[in-house]
C-alpha cells in the first residue's frame, strides 16, 4: 500500500545550520500532531541519507527531503523535484544523495515516489548546536512549504511530472 | 630503473589511506605499503575529561561501530570503578555488541565487497558498486540492506538511536530492557536468519570462482588473536585472549586482557599514522598476528549455536590448521552474522533479561582501567589512567585495524607481487590490491565509505618524479 507521506530531514546537529533538519523535524511533528489531515505522515531525522531509507521511500507516494545547503542569500528556501538518476558515482555507503536514494528505491523495490527537496541556504556550518538567526527565521516558512507539498495535489503532481515514468511504475 | 606506484586513496574502505608499490629496475614488485594518511588524535583529546564521559566520547571515534567503542570504554570504566556489573547488564551489552556486529558485517560484505565478488574483480569500476549490484543482483542488494537494517533497528531499540547511542554506561546500561522491545527484537530474528541462510550457500559457490584470490590474498602463516570464553568457545564481550599459530595450535591459551602490555607491543612507522601491534615475545615484525572474524573462527574450539556451529565446522575443514587466506574474512563474516543472530535469541531468552537491576554505581576505586571486547573487525582495547579527581591523564587505544596493520601490509605485498605488472597498469590489478585491504574491512576513521568511485589515482613514477604511466578515476570522470 503506497499511502504514506514521508519527510526525511537530515544534517549534522553539531555543525550549526547543518542541523536545520533536526529542528524542522521536531517542529513539523508538533505542527502535524492531532491533525487528521496528516495522519499518515512519517517524519524521520537522520545525520545522513543511507541506503536503508530506500525501502520506506519505496512505500511512500511522496517524500520530502529537508536539508541545509551552502549558497548565496542565507535563509532562502529552495524547493525542487528530484529525478531518480543517481548512479552511485557520488554515493557513499552511509551518505547517499537524494537522487541516488530515490533511484535505489526504484531499482530495488520497483517503486519510487514523487520526491522533492526543500533546502535552506545556511550561513554558518562551523561547530555548534545553534542555528544562525537567519536560518532560524526561515523555519516557519519551511514548515509551511512542507505542509503545502504534503496536501496540495497540484504541487505533488507538478513535482511528479519530472519523475512521471517512475511513479507510474508502481501503480498502487 | 626503480619506480613507485601509488594508489591514493584506497576505495571502499572506512577512512582515508593510500597504497604504494615499489618496483625494482626490472619492473618487478619489490615492496608495498598500506599508509593511513589521516590523524584522529582521540588518545590525546580525551585527556582532562572525567572518566565517566569516556564511553560517549570514544563512541564518536566511529560512525559505523560506535557501540564497540562504547562497550570497550565502559568496561575500562567498570575497572576504574572496581565494580562487577549486574549479570543482566552484561547480557544486554552482549546483545547490543552483537547487533553492532550484524550491521557492520552486513555493510562490509554486501555493500563494499559483494560488488567485487558478484561482478568480478575486473568489472568496469563505473558499475562495480552497490548500484551495479542493485541492477545485476537486486535480491542480494535488498537482503544486504535488510540485514543491516535489522542490526541498526536492534541497536536503536536498545540504545535509543542507531548511531552513537549512550545506553552503555560505566557500571552497566542506563535502563532495563522492556518486554515490548525484547519481543520486537526477537521478532526480527527469523527474517534475518533467512537472509543469511540464503546468502551462505550462494556465496560459498561464489568463493570457488576466486582460486587465485584465495591463494594470494594475504594467504600466509601467521598468528591469530581474539577473545575466547572459559571453554575456549567463540566470544565477543568478555573472557580471555588466546593466540594460535598457523597450525591452529595455541601459543597462548588464556591471556588476561588487562595484562596486554606484557604480550602486545606497539610500534610506529614514519609512513603511516596507524600503529602496528605485534606479539611481543616474537618481536617486531615477526610477531605479526591477525584479528577479526577470520581469527575468531580460527581461535575458537567451539561455536555453541546450532546453525553457526555447523557452518563453523565446515569452515574449519577448509584447512587442516588455521584458515590462512584473508580472502576468507568474507566467509567468516557471514558465519559470524549467523552466530550473532542465534546468540541474540539465546540471550533474550534468559529468564532475568528484563531485570530492572542493570547498573552498578561507584566512585573511582582504581586509577587505571582496561576494557577489551571484540569489535566487528577484531579485538578492541581501551586503557585509561586517571588522577585523584577522576580526570583522564592518559589513554591508549588499540583498535582492530592496528592489530591487523602488519598483516595488511604483508597482504598488499603478496597480492601486488602476484597481480601487478609493472610494465602496464590495469584496473583489475589495481582493484585486487585494494580488495585485499577490503577483506580486512579496515576502520580508519569510519568517516567515509566510498562505493567504488572515490577519486583514485595510480601513478608510475621515475626516480626523478616523472610520471611514466597513470590511471585515474573519480567523481570528475563520472
Amino acid at each position: 500500500m503506497h499511502s504514506a507521506r514521508l519527510v526525511i530531514a537530515y544534517g549534522n546537529p553539531l555543525r550549526a545550520d547543518d542541523g536545520l533538519g533536526w529542528v524542522v523535524a521536531q517542529r513539523l511533528r508538533e505542527s502535524l500532531a492531532d491533525d487528521d489531515l496528516f495522519g499518515d505522515v512519517v517524519v524521520i531525522a537522520e545525520h545522513q541519507l543511507t541506503p536503508e531509507l530506500a525501502e520506506p521511500i519505496s512505500r511512500a507516494w511522496i517524500v520530502v527531503f529537508v536539508d541545509a545547503r551552502e549558497g548565496n542569500y542565507p535563509g532562502r528556501i529552495d524547493c525542487h523535484a528530484i529525478v531518480p538518476t543517481g548512479d552511485g558515482s557520488l554515493a557513499f555507503s552511509h551518505d547517499v544523495d537524494p537522487s541516488s536514494l530515490v533511484q535505489m528505491a526504484r531499482l530495488l523495490y520497483g517503486a519510487c515516489p514523487t520526491a522533492v527537496v526543500v533546502a535552506v541556504v545556511g550561513e554558518a556550518f562551523g561547530y555548534g548546536t545553534a542555528l544562525s538567526p537567519v536560518v532560524q527565521a526561515a523555519i516557519p516558512g519551511v514548515i509551511q512549504r512542507i505542509r503545502e507539498l504534503l496536501v496540495d495535489e497540484a504541487v505533488a503532481v507538478s513535482a511528479s511530472a519530472a519523475v512521471g515514468s517512475c511513479r507510474r511504475s508502481w501503480g498502487g | 630503473m626503480a619506480r613507485q606506484i601509488t594508489i591514493d586513496p584506497v576505495t571502499r574502505i572506512e577512512g582515508h589511506a593510500k597504497i604504494t608499490i615499489q618496483l625494482d629496475d626490472a619492473g618487478a614488485v619489490q615492496d608495498a605499503r598500506f599508509h593511513i594518511t589521516q590523524f584522529r588524535g582521540f588518545e590525546k583529546l580525551c585527556e582532562g575529561r572525567p572518566f565517566h564521559e569516556m564511553p560517549s566520547l570514544m563512541a564518536r571515534i566511529c560512525g559505523i561501530c560506535p557501540v564497540s567503542h562504547l562497550v570497550a570504554s565502559a568496561k575500562a570504566c567498570d575497572a576504574i570503578m572496581a565494580v562487577r556489573i549486574p549479570k543482566t547488564a552484561a547480557s544486554l551489552r552482549r546483545v547490543i555488541n552483537l547487533a553492532q556486529l550484524i550491521q557492520s558485517h552486513a555493510l562490509s560484505f554486501f555493500y563494499l565487497s559483494a560488488p567485487d565478488l558478484l561482478l568480478g574483480m575486473d568489472a568496469d569500476p563505473a558499475g562495480r558498486n552497490i548500484f551495479g549490484l542493485m541492477q545485476s543482483h537486486p535480491e542480494i542488494a535488498r537482503d544486504g540492506i535488510r540485514l543491516r537494517q535489522f542490526g541498526q533497528q536492534m541497536i536503536e531499540l536498545l540504545g535509543g538511536k542507531r548511531i552513537h547511542p549512550a545506553w552503555v554506561v560505566p557500571g552497566g546500561v542506563s535502563e532495563p530492557l522492556s518486554e515490548e522491545k525484547r519481543a520486537a527484537i526477537v521478532g526480527m530474528i527469523p527474517d534475518a536468519l533467512a537472509i543469511v541462510e540464503r546468502a551462505l550457500p550462494m556465496f560459498k559457490r561464489v568463493f570457488e570462482r576466486f582460486p587465485d584470490e584465495v591463494r594470494t590474498f594475504a594467504n600466509f602463516p601467521s598468528l591469530f588473536m581474539g577473545l575466547v570464553d572459559d571453554q575456549g568457545g567463540i566470544e565477543h564481550y568478555d573472557g580471555q585472549l588466546r593466540i594460535v599459530d598457523a597450525a591452529g595450535i595455541a601459543v597462548e591459551r588464556s591471556l588476561p586482557p588487562d595484562a596486554y602490555q606484557e604480550y602486545i607491543g606497539e610500534t610506529v612507522e614514519p609512513w603511516s599514522y596507524l600503529k602496528s601491534a605485534y606479539y611481543a615475545p616474537r618481536g617486531y615484525p615477526d610477531g605479526l598476528y591477525r584479528v577479526g572474524p577470520l581469527a575468531r573462527l580460527n581461535l575458537a574450539t567451539s561455536v555453541e549455536t546450532p546453525m553457526a556451529g555447523r557452518e563453523w565446522a565446515e569452515f574449519r575443514d577448509l584447512e587442516a590448521g588455521a584458515v590462512l587466506s584473508s580472502f576468507h574474512y568474507h566467509y567468516a563474516r557471514l558465519i559470524e552474522i549467523l552466530y550473532a543472530l542465534e546468540r541474540i535469541g539465546q540471550l533474550l531468552d534468559e529468564p532475568d533479561i528484563l531485570s530492572p537491576r542493570v547498573r552498578a554505581h561507584a566512585e573511582p576505586n582504581n586509577l587505571e582501567g582496561i576494557g577489551v571486547a571484540e569489535a566487528p573487525r577484531g579485538t578492541l582495547l581501551h586503557h585509561y589512567k586517571i588522577d585523584e579527581n577522576g580526570l583522564i591523564v592518559w589513554a591508549n587505544l588499540i583498535i582492530a585495524t592496528g592489530h591487523n596493520n602488519l598483516a595488511m601490509n604483508r597482504g598488499v605485498l603478496q597480492v601486488a607481487r602476484h597481480f601487478v605488472d609493472g610494465e602496464r597498469l590495469q584496473e583489475g590489478m589495481l582493484n585486487r590490491v585494494e580488495a585485499v585491504i577490503r577483506a580486512y574491512d579496515p576502520c580508519l576513521s569510519c568517516s567515509t565509505h566510498a562505493l567504488g568511485k572515490m577519486p583514485l589515482r595510480i601513478q608510475l613514477l621515475a626516480p626523478d618524479g616523472a610520471v611514466l604511466d597513470e590511471l585515474a578515476r573519480g567523481a570528475s570522470d563520472a
